[in-house]
């Protein structure tokens, strides 16, 4: 494997809406970075899934630490870096963070039917000073995580040979990580990390194509 | 400005021609008559809709003990789904169009004609729930009809007027939305909304009507922050 760059951390996204995009590296650009570390963003144009935009962002960084994430999702947490680099660097069984992850995936493959994590909790007060710590708030080991934010440490392909499209590339990468024997985490936050603007709608029209896809390759597979 | 909302011909037609197609959906004539053909395109699709769920509620009535965990249900789901998918998108698409040449006219008739519309939809659960575009568009909707209250009550004007489609629509609220989050977390430049309204011409109650609907949490830290800049009234 390529020598990777321990001392920076590269943000991948895939790009079709620049409103959207500008806004989000605008709090890439807010986060606070520890000394010595370099921050590289790689943006996706014209990616023919999210599969194979990732590929190609993980493919053109030497980075050790790599963020993909969606282009409408905007990073609140102003110590994310500080945060997901002190649980990469306490475990290195850990291959993967995410914000949004489920703790047992349901035999069906449908994320939002199982135990969700973090569960749905109300912004606590004196949110500001709000740090996440570690040791004192630890971990949830997860099945799988949301594909809005997943932070890994290590390069494992995506599979686009089988999710050639826009769902199921997350879980996917999940059981692709946890094949190799790493771990996913999702950190036990007390408030939100992220702001996502998705809204209450089900527009998933693939969904099911890559629902079935994704039982097929990995159901039988699985301990 | 003069607003005729109340003896509104435009939109006492609308909802009167939508009561006759309502009551007479076979008088293809007389409806082809009362509408135009964009209009007719909507109905008639809402029509193919209500068809295909009909089939469909017949077809899947055998499997209703379905649940969450239930293979054969959740299959049922995404079958149903599936199977909506190139009506829901012609739907849309009739929709849009409609909703752009009424925003075009930029006047406040036209919007109470949208809103009709909408509320045809979304009482009929068809695709309001389906695309994005749509959560946003109500949003609008009540800044609408909160800025036509104060037209009323204090002749302030109907700043929504200014937006022309449905895209401009949704990027003035994500736009909006943006600003708002800054002011929450901090992120400069915080006061960019100030510059942003006066620049777009629209009015804080727009403001107002987005935060109260976007996700924003500390929504009282935003409009304390608000009413320092533009005081309490806006």
């Amino acid at each position: 494997m390529e020598r990777m760059d321990e001392k920076k951390i590269c943000f991948i996204i895939c790009v079709n809406n620049d409103r959207f995009f500008n806004e989000c590296i605008r709090y890439i650009h807010w986060l606070e970075v520890p000394e010595g570390m370099e921050v590289e963003l790689l943006e996706i144009r014209d990616a023919c899934s999210m599969a194979a935009g990732y590929n190609e962002g993980m493919n053109g960084s030497d980075a050790k630490y790599k963020v993909y994430m969606h282009q409408d999702a905007f990073i609140v947490n102003k110590f994310f870096i500080y945060d997901i680099l002190s649980i990469f660097e306490s475990d290195a069984g850990i291959g993967m963070i995410g914000l949004i992850g489920v703790k047992k995936l349901p035999e069906s493959g449908i994320m939002w039917l199982g135990d969700r994590v973090p569960p749905v909790h109300e912004l606590g007060k004196n949110w500001e000073e709000y740090r996440y710590d570690r040791e004192k708030d630890g971990l949830w080991e997860v099945d799988g995580i949301d594909g809005v934010l997943m932070a890994t440490q290590y390069d494992i392909p995506w599979r686009e040979d089988v999710f050639d499209g826009w769902d199921f590339y997350d879980l996917s990468q999940s059981f692709e990580m946890r094949k190799r024997g790493f771990r996913i985490v999702v950190p036990v936050h007390k408030r939100f990390w992220h702001q996502h603007d998705d809204k209450p709608v089900l527009s998933t029209w693939d969904y099911n194509k890559y629902r079935k896809r994704f039982l097929e390759e990995y159901a039988e597979k699985e301990e | 400005m003069m607003v005729n909302i109340m003896g509104s011909r435009e939109k006492r037609a609308l909802i009167d021609r939508l009561e006759y197609y309502m009551g007479h959906p076979e008088d293809e004539k007389s409806l082809a008559a009362m509408f135009t053909e964009e209009e007719m395109n909507i109905l008639h699709t809402v029509k193919e809709f209500e068809r295909l769920r009909g089939i469909m509620e017949y077809e899947y009535a055998e499997s209703r003990n379905g649940g969450a965990d239930n293979p054969a249900y959740i299959e049922e789901v995404f079958e149903r789904r599936e199977r909506e998918r190139d009506v829901s998108f012609r739907l849309k698409g009739h929709f849009v169009c409609q909703t752009d040449w009424l925003l075009g006219g930029g006047l406040a008739e036209n919007w109470l004609q949208v809103l009709t519309w909408y509320r045809l939809l979304k009482g009929r659960d068809l695709i309001v729930n389906r695309f994005w575009e749509f959560p946003v568009l109500e949003t609008m909707l009540q800044a609408f009809l909160e800025e036509l209250k104060l037209f009323y009550t204090e002749g302030q004007a109907i700043s929504v007027l200014a937006m022309h489609s449905l895209e401009e629509i949704t990027g003035t609220y994500f736009d909006i939305v943006f600003l708002l989050r800054r002011i929450e977390y901090g992120v400069e430049p915080m006061d960019g909304i100030v510059s942003y309204l006066s620049g777009k011409g629209l009015s804080l109650t727009v403001v107002e009507a987005v935060l109260e609907d976007a996700r924003i949490f500390d929504k009282r830290k935003v409009k304390n922050v608000l009413e320092g800049w533009f005081g309490k009234d806006g």
